[in-house]
């Protein structure tokens, strides 16, 4: 699905130049859930960003479907961390938004855009305005408009890092539910120990700056029903902390 | 909309009040008092209805021109560093002229008509709004930015669906602040130039020594405002409804 080869970047700042990634390869299988965890500053969003087709690499190759690829792609989605919703358009137009851009009729668009909020739990709020959201909400908002475009990659930066604990395991289950259902790829950035366990088949750790892969952990019980309770899913947990504090930091939430 | 009318009742109340204990306080001929003043409203309203329409039209006409010009570029500038760098020093060297001192030149090359004047406002109204949209241009979250592209957008779909409405507010800010200068700008240009409009009125009552009319002359003003903000708010109602 997505491969990166010895990608590197480097940012060229008022301060002279960061080398952001240093040599990063890695593959995302189709259907796969990967994990891409380090400590804060590792490169692991500019990674997703790359993936996203948003940022070119300096050296190395990005391909995705075997395809080297120059700007975003219409099969995949980017949930950053904070959203990127658009405050000035109400929950419905943020959820067609990817359609209307890309000028999909109107009537199957809003149709298909109406039974997407409804899964997702949304309906009711069609008409209101981002700001006028819960956190966790927004969270779903983001979801419905990357979901409404029939995604085949789904990348995701620090998705759930701004809700709290409880939310937040109900949204992972309900990035599970729909990971599960659709069938599509997904590439997901965090730092939480619990949130990588939980999500991802396979968990690629990433060094401090510049980001290149340390360690991977496989996990192949990622994405089952109850995993968050078998002892398992600590002894991974547990792997995947010793793993972090032998290269950098993270926290432990 | 019942409250609105409400507040400027009570706005007016207050305001006729002060002015009415001022003038008894200072009980000077330059300084009439509403009682003598209000009366002027009613018997010049032949005249001073026309150079009301002809003072709004003027500005409107300005602010129209104005930002029509600004907006583009503010948004371009706002959103290339390129150009930023390019434009940047020069709009800091022309900004804080005050426009008004090209009052002479324009008379002579436009005449004493609508010209001169429309231009003036224009040119003070557009250096606001091209700085104020640039900087709003800037400020736009770059997270919005990267995901609507996400979705596929291209360079101008962008600007439709994010750099444009997010600097909307900061435009109607703009828009309020200047025309203020605005109004101070037709006040001085009306009366240096022409026979026609609010400016030339006040002027011509004060020449006269009716102070009475000029204030009624300086109520009009006062109402041109009001209805400057009022179409400000109207507007930014209908274009920014999320805030």
């Amino acid at each position: 699905m997505l491969s990166f080869g010895n990608v590197s970047k480097w940012y060229r700042g008022g301060a002279g130049e960061v080398q952001a990634l240093d040599g990063l390869s890695f593959t995302v299988e189709r259907e796969e859930s990967l994990v891409l965890i380090g400590p804060s500053g590792c490169g692991k969003s500019t990674a997703l960003l790359l993936a996203a087709g948003l940022l070119a690499p300096d050296a190395g190759s990005i391909l995705i479907e075997g395809r080297a690829h120059s700007g975003p792609r219409l099969g995949t989605g980017l949930i950053l961390q904070d959203y990127g919703l658009l405050p000035w358009k109400t929950v419905f137009e943020n959820a067609t938004l990817g359609l209307r851009i890309r000028r999909y009729p109107r009537a199957p668009r809003e149709a298909e855009t109406r039974v997407l909020l409804e899964q997702l739990g949304l309906a009711e709020f069609a008409q209101s305005y981002p700001g006028e959201l819960s956190g966790g909400m927004r969270q779903r908002l983001a979801l419905a408009r990357v979901l409404a475009l029939d995604v085949d990659l789904l990348l995701m930066d620090e998705p759930l890092s701004a809700l709290d604990l409880e939310l937040r395991e109900a949204l992972q289950d309900l990035l599970l539910t729909q990971w599960r259902s659709r069938g599509y790829a997904q590439l997901i950035v965090t730092h939480s120990i619990d949130e990588a366990v939980y999500l991802g088949q396979r968990i690629l750790v990433m060094g401090p700056r510049p980001g290149t892969l340390v360690a991977e952990l496989s996990n192949p019980l990622a994405g089952s029903s109850g995993y968050r309770s078998c002892p398992e899913f600590f002894a991974r947990a547990s792997q995947l902390r010793s793993l972090l504090l032998t290269t950098g930091d993270a926290d432990g939430a | 909309m019942a409250r609105k009318f409400l507040g400027y009742v009570l706005a007016l109340v207050v305001i006729l009040l002060c002015w009415h204990l001022l003038a008894l306080a200072l009980d000077s001929p330059a300084l009439p008092t509403p009682l003598e003043t209000v009366p002027m409203l009613v018997l010049y309203a032949g005249q001073l209805g026309p150079d009301f329409l002809i003072s709004l039209y003027r500005v409107v006409v300005a602010l129209l021109i104005g930002t029509a010009l600004a907006m583009p570029l503010g948004l371009a500038i706002g959103r290339s560093p390129r150009l930023d760098t390019v434009l940047g020093p020069m709009l800091y060297i022309l900004y804080p002229i005050p426009k008004i001192v090209f009052l002479p030149i324009l008379l002579v090359l436009l005449g004493i008509a609508d010209a001169p004047k429309i231009v003036l406002i224009a040119l003070t109204i557009f250096f606001q709004v091209l700085i104020t949209v640039r900087d709003a241009a800037k400020a736009v979250p770059e997270a919005a930015v990267l995901s609507v592209r996400s979705l596929g957008a291209s360079r101008l779909a962008v600007f439709q669906h994010v750099v444009i409405p997010a600097s909307l507010p900061e435009l109607f800010t703009a828009l309020r602040i200047s025309s203020g200068t605005a109004v101070a700008i037709l006040f001085f240009a009306e009366a240096i130039a022409g026979s026609t409009g609010l400016g030339a009125f006040i002027v011509d009552s004060w020449a006269l020594l009716n102070y009475p009319r000029m204030f009624a002359g300086i109520i009009a003003m006062a109402f041109l405002g009001v209805v400057l903000y009022e179409l400000f708010d109207i507007l930014e109602r209908r274009l920014a409804r999320w805030r």
